[in-house]
């Protein structure tokens, strides 16, 4: 586990050291890569779209000044990627779920059992899917990756009070939702 | 307390991060409020159903494999991008440079073509046609030019008295682009395009040699009445 700060790889990157880069992209991949795939659903677009951000962020490294930390600054490229790809199928009329992203752990539950999880998984992404940009990307900031109200303030540049207020609505739509698709 | 105002403290209280005074706040409320109660319980079947759904598989390797496909990526993107093989002080240096080079390109396009007056007020009168996105304007500007038209009828003309007319056709697919912008440069073009033209293998020279020659009579009867 390599110890070196953030800010020491981001510092060494700048000096020439390219595998300072390798090092913060296998620190965060995991984490960017589910906060996309939560919003963008399907695996192929989301990696796409990871790979992009990590792009991204190596071009614009050079011109960061440690105003917020690395990761805030690099989950809200990913956020935006996410969001300006929403955007675009939106516009492109492709706003669908395909039924082989589903693909879960081979367990021993029963085959009903199974299809009832996957049945609620879909229902799930729908409902995740037809939420407000603003509340989607709140609820899976918060509900997903667990950050804090603060840190997710600072990623979406917004107040801690109006988040709160998104994720309450983005729940309780989900909710809604569930309960009128079950 | 409104409901408004309970809203956020309602999302600490479902997600279990309230601090004991809000929850008080909160149970408070809730005891009074059928509505606020109902979303709580609605979020809480909701967070339910939510965590009994396992989390989707990534492929295996997947993230092993990440940063040299990043990496390939990113030499993939510098290979295209010049910014990137140009030193920033040597961009910054020439950008000035472009500039001008496109200002001076624009004034010697001026004077090669020499617009008369006619023309540069059609053109103006285009131009604030398609700010207000009227586009008929652009096409009636084409029409009254007449110049692909009168270049493409003097080829039809020639190579019709030439040769077959299927010549004809084929002739008019592959010079396209000289029939189109219809100036006397075009016409060259279209001149070698002819000797070239495995379809004209069937002709006499002494046939290839008349058709050049009335092309370019052609092509120099209109550089009088061509302007642009």
């Amino acid at each position: 586990m390599d110890e070196r700060s953030d800010l020491e790889l981001i510092k060494e990157f700048k000096e020439g050291k390219e595998q300072a880069f390798n090092q913060l992209v296998l620190r965060y991949q995991e984490r960017i890569y589910w906060v996309v795939r939560r919003l963008i659903s399907d695996h192929d677009q989301a990696d796409d779209i990871v790979q992009d951000v990590f792009v991204k962020a190596y071009h614009a490294l050079k011109s960061f000044k440690g105003d917020s930390s690395f990761y805030t600054w690099v989950y809200r490229i990913a956020v935006n990627l996410s969001l300006n790809e929403i955007r675009r199928r939106k516009v492109h009329r492709t706003f669908s779920i395909d039924e082989s992203d589903f693909q879960y752990e081979s367990d021993e539950a029963h085959p009903l059992e199974k299809l009832e999880k996957e049945e609620r998984a879909q229902l799930i992404k729908k409902a995740i899917e037809c939420l407000p940009e603003k509340q989607k990307k709140v609820f899976v900031l918060r509900y997903y990756e667990e950050l804090p109200y603060e840190e997710i303030a600072k990623i979406l540049k917004t107040s801690v009070g109006g988040l709160k207020a998104n994720y309450f609505h983005a729940v309780r739509k989900i909710g809604a939702y569930l309960k009128h698709e079950m | 307390m409104k409901c408004e105002t309970i809203v956020p403290l309602l999302a600490e209280y479902t997600d279990g991060t309230i601090s004991a005074e809000d929850r008080k706040t909160v149970e408070g409320h809730l005891a009074s409020c059928e509505q606020c109660s109902r979303h709580v319980e609605l979020i809480a079947d909701a967070l339910n159903t939510l965590r009994s759904v396992p989390e989707e598989n990534v492929p295996e390797n997947y993230f092993s494999s990440l940063v040299p496909r990043i990496r390939e990526r990113l030499e993939r993107r510098r290979r295209f991008n010049i910014a990137s093989i140009v030193p920033l002080w040597v961009q910054e240096a020439l950008a000035p440079a472009a500039a001008l080079a496109v200002v001076a390109s624009f004034i010697a396009l001026f004077f090669i073509f020499e617009p008369s007056a006619d023309n540069l007020a059609s053109l103006s009168s285009i131009v604030r046609a398609m700010q207000n996105e009227d586009t008929t304007a652009l096409s009636d500007y084409v029409a009254s030019q007449n110049i692909a038209q009168t270049n493409v009828d003097a080829e039809e003309h020639v190579l019709e008295t030439a040769s077959d007319p299927s010549l004809v056709t084929r002739h008019f697919e592959k010079s396209a682009f000289g029939g189109l912008h219809g100036d006397v440069e075009d016409i060259s073009v279209s001149t070698s395009l002819i000797s070239s033209d495995p379809s004209y293998e069937s002709l006499s020279s002494d046939e290839v040699d008349q058709v050049i020659e009335r092309l370019s009579h052609l092509s120099a009867g209109q550089a009088d009445q061509t302007t642009l």
